[in-house]
């Protein structure tokens, strides 16, 4: 247990380098919170571009288990978000990705990105936002998106004021 | 109700010495031919008056007589009863069972033939029609309940009359019975008794059992119909389990393209995947580096400054190894000189290691660079194929040759081809030219063996990177459950359909519009229901997943899987297992 945790760490510590040597678009930032809990950390996720999401700025939490990066992160967002697949309380994503497509060569980073990808592309047939998947399945995109400017106005931090 | 089926009357012999009923009537018939018989077994000449509680298939036996009557009594009517009648004091012992006698002449007639019987050991009763100028012909039973014991039955009057004759015929004793100077003269005794014994066959025709017995038949038609239909399906999925099996081995079908379960690669073919040292691409450009590095990093224990100078490295060298998730890496191999505690120990043992893991692997290398190392890198994705080239010919040189080349130490290259990866998508570090071990998968893409072997036996059988399946072809890992090859046929045929459709709307599209329309269009809806069918529960999986909460720890992790056959009720499971094929 000892010697993979060694190497939970090693990469974990190879991830961060990454991260600061190139920037993710997708992120504001990326970095474990405090500097003696590799296994916690902090992301800014930047709402998609030509979006409803545009403009926004998600806290996201990242918890990641003893046997990364067989098992995939815990990841969370701390800022409410109003998106299908996403629970408005918890936070709590519903992203195959996450689960049972977890893949050992993902990266933290390259996991923000998919959730980045997520937010423009949602699966309202497996919903954990009922009332954002139920506007969607309808087919009431304007209504839908309207719903998401709302919350991004009423919750999500702005980029505008981040820089 | 037990309806007597036969009537049976023939005369036997009672030696005058019985005073005893313990031979139980065991007598000897007389001969036929000096005698009497009469068989009434047509329907039309008897009835069944009435027997109660008896069981079906009783005969009644008994010595026949004519109970006798008070003589005052009108009924006992000489016309029809002849004087000489076997009566009750015609018979040889008290203790005989009978069969009473009687001509059906009024109601109260009957009733006093049968009381009087009633005081007797009367087996059965036994009325005959009489011509109506004696009889009003009324049933004997008829009016007040029945309180005697023993069945009653009726003879048509065409026989129960000669029977009555026949009767006074043999009341006396030997020498007085019919024919019997004959008798006599045949041997019996001149003081037995010859009289005539009846028997009456009956048969169970109780309309109750009959009811019983036609719920029963239905019951077992019904259970036999369940059952061979049960055994028909368990049949069918057997077969479809047996086929399903065979492709796979065929590697027509590709298990985990079915999303069923979780298919780890067993110790056995984990070890069969070749360990190799690494060689980069552009070979020995790296060594000058990585010889100072070592020279710098190996003074150092601390972590940290060492962390320090790898970041310095790494700025130094432009050419950073990038790894994009789920591809595999296309930088050009610059080895990029960092080190860590882990890599330096690999450095120290790397001269003898080529030697050791030669030791240890080359029967299966051996066995992998020969035919078996074709089937296992057999490539699917074209992608891989154009790769798999250098392998074949690397297969196809015999095998001793590899062994002889790597067992010399790390100067001289162990095999005529460098990889394109440059670091372990798993732990993110670097390969050392011509120092590392890297274990390659059938796909061809290399990982640190202690990087990779956890992950392939606990996790996953599919490649980190190409997510292709490192499983021999036709290898089933897995019991094939009824639900996997539901599974299974749902995919191909919506598979098959939406290839027929495509083709079908391209017909359409031909002009084709006028016959093919209906099936059509009923073929589209089919499929599109199809596609729900399966959408729907993959979203309840999906779902039930993402509310399981916990995301994907361990044993949990892994159960998630199977959220679909959990979520059912027990009914339905039972349903399954006798039915495997409705759903």
């Amino acid at each position: 247990m000892a010697s993979r945790s060694v190497a939970l760490n090693k990469r974990l510590i190879q991830e961060l380098h990454k991260t600061r040597q190139e920037d993710n678009p997708a992120l504001t930032y990326l970095a474990p919170p405090d500097d003696s809990d590799l296994h916690h950390w902090r992301a800014g996720l930047r709402g998609t571009p030509d979006s409803p999401y545009e403009g926004g700025v998600w806290d996201v939490d990242i918890v990641i288990p003893d046997n990364y990066p067989l098992a995939p992160p815990t990841i969370k967002f701390i800022t409410r978000i109003c998106h299908p697949n996403i629970n408005i309380k918890t936070g709590e994503i519903c992203l195959d990705l996450l689960k049972s497509e977890w893949s050992a060569a993902y990266t933290i980073s390259s996991t923000m990105t998919a959730i980045q990808t997520l937010l423009t592309s949602p699966e309202p047939d497996s919903p954990l936002n009922v009332d954002a998947a139920a506007l969607l399945r309808a087919g009431d995109t304007m209504g839908y998106e309207s719903l998401v400017r709302y919350y991004v106005w009423r919750y999500a931090k702005k980029e505008e004021d981040i820089l | 109700m037990s309806a007597a089926t036969n009537f049976n009357f023939s005369v036997i012999v009672i030696p005058s010495a019985v005073r005893s009923a313990a031979a139980n009537l065991d007598f000897p018939t007389l001969n036929q031919s000096l005698s009497f018989a009469l068989e009434v077994s047509s329907p039309s000449d008897f009835q069944t008056l009435y027997s109660e509680d008896t069981k079906g298939g009783n005969t009644f036996k008994g010595l026949l007589y004519v109970p006798d009557l008070d003589p005052s009594d009108p009924c006992d009517n000489h016309d029809l009863v002849p004087r000489n009648v076997t009566r009750k004091a015609n018979l040889p012992m008290d203790d005989l069972k009978l069969v009473a006698y009687a001509p059906l002449i009024t109601q109260h007639c009957s009733r006093q033939y049968m009381y009087s019987a009633e005081n007797d050991n009367v087996a059965a009763f036994i009325f005959y029609g009489v011509p109506a100028k004696y009889s009003n012909n009324t049933d004997p039973l008829e009016g007040e309940g029945y309180p005697f014991e023993y069945p009653v039955y009726y003879l048509d009057g065409s026989i129960g009359q000669p029977l009555m004759n026949k009767l006074s015929e043999y009341s006396a004793n030997m020498s007085e019975v019919y024919n019997g100077f004959n008798l006599t003269e045949a041997g019996y005794d001149i003081r037995d008794y010859a009289r005539i014994y009846a028997v009456i066959s009956t048969k169970n025709t109780n309309p109750m059992p009959g009811l019983w017995l036609f719920l029963l038949v239905v019951v077992a038609v019904l259970l036999f119909i369940i059952g061979a239909s049960s055994l028909l399906m368990h049949l069918f999925q057997f077969h479809y389990r047996r086929s399903l099996r065979r492709r796979i081995a065929n590697g027509e079908v590709d298990l985990e393209g079915l999303g069923v379960g979780r298919i780890t690669v067993p110790r056995e073919f984990l070890a069969k995947f070749p360990l190799y040292v690494y060689i980069a691409e552009n070979g020995g450009q790296t060594t000058p580096p990585r010889q100072k590095v070592q020279d710098t990093t190996a003074p150092t224990t601390q972590p940290v400054p060492k962390e320090e100078g790898r970041r310095k490295e790494r700025v130094k060298i432009p050419s950073a190894v990038v790894v994009k998730e789920g591809v595999s890496i296309v930088i050009p191999a610059t080895i990029t000189a960092e080190r860590k505690s882990k890599g330096k120990e690999r450095v120290k043992e790397k001269p003898r290691s080529p030697t050791a893991i030669d030791a240890t692997t080359s029967p299966e290398m051996a066995e992998v660079s020969t035919s078996k190392g074709l089937t296992l890198s057999s490539p699917t994705t074209p992608s891989t194929t154009s790769r798999s080239s250098p392998k074949v010919q690397y297969s196809s040189t015999p095998s001793p040759q590899p062994r002889g080349t790597q067992t010399p130490t790390t100067t001289s290259p162990p095999h005529p081809r460098g990889y394109h990866q440059t670091s372990c998508p798993i732990c993110l570090d670097d390969f050392i030219h011509q120092e590392t071990t890297v274990r390659e998968l059938p796909c061809l893409h290399i990982f640190h063996p202690e990087c990779i072997d956890p992950y392939l036996k606990s996790q996953s059988s599919l490649c980190v990177l190409c997510k292709q399946s490192c499983l021999p072809k036709g290898y089933v890992p897995i019991r094939l459950t009824n639900s996997i090859v539901r599974r299974e046929r749902l995919l191909r045929s919506i598979r098959e359909r939406s290839r027929e459709v495509a083709t079908a709307t391209a017909a359409n599209n031909g002009g084709n519009n006028g016959e093919g329309g209906i099936l059509w269009r009923w073929r589209l809806r089919r499929l599109r229901r199809q596609e729900q069918d399966l959408m729907g529960r993959q979203a309840l999986v999906r779902v039930g997943r993402g509310r399981g909460g916990g995301f994907g720890l361990g044993p949990h992790y892994r159960e998630q899987r199977v959220v679909e056959d959990v979520v059912r009720p027990r009914w339905r499971e039972t349903m399954d297992r006798v039915f495997p094929g409705f759903r």
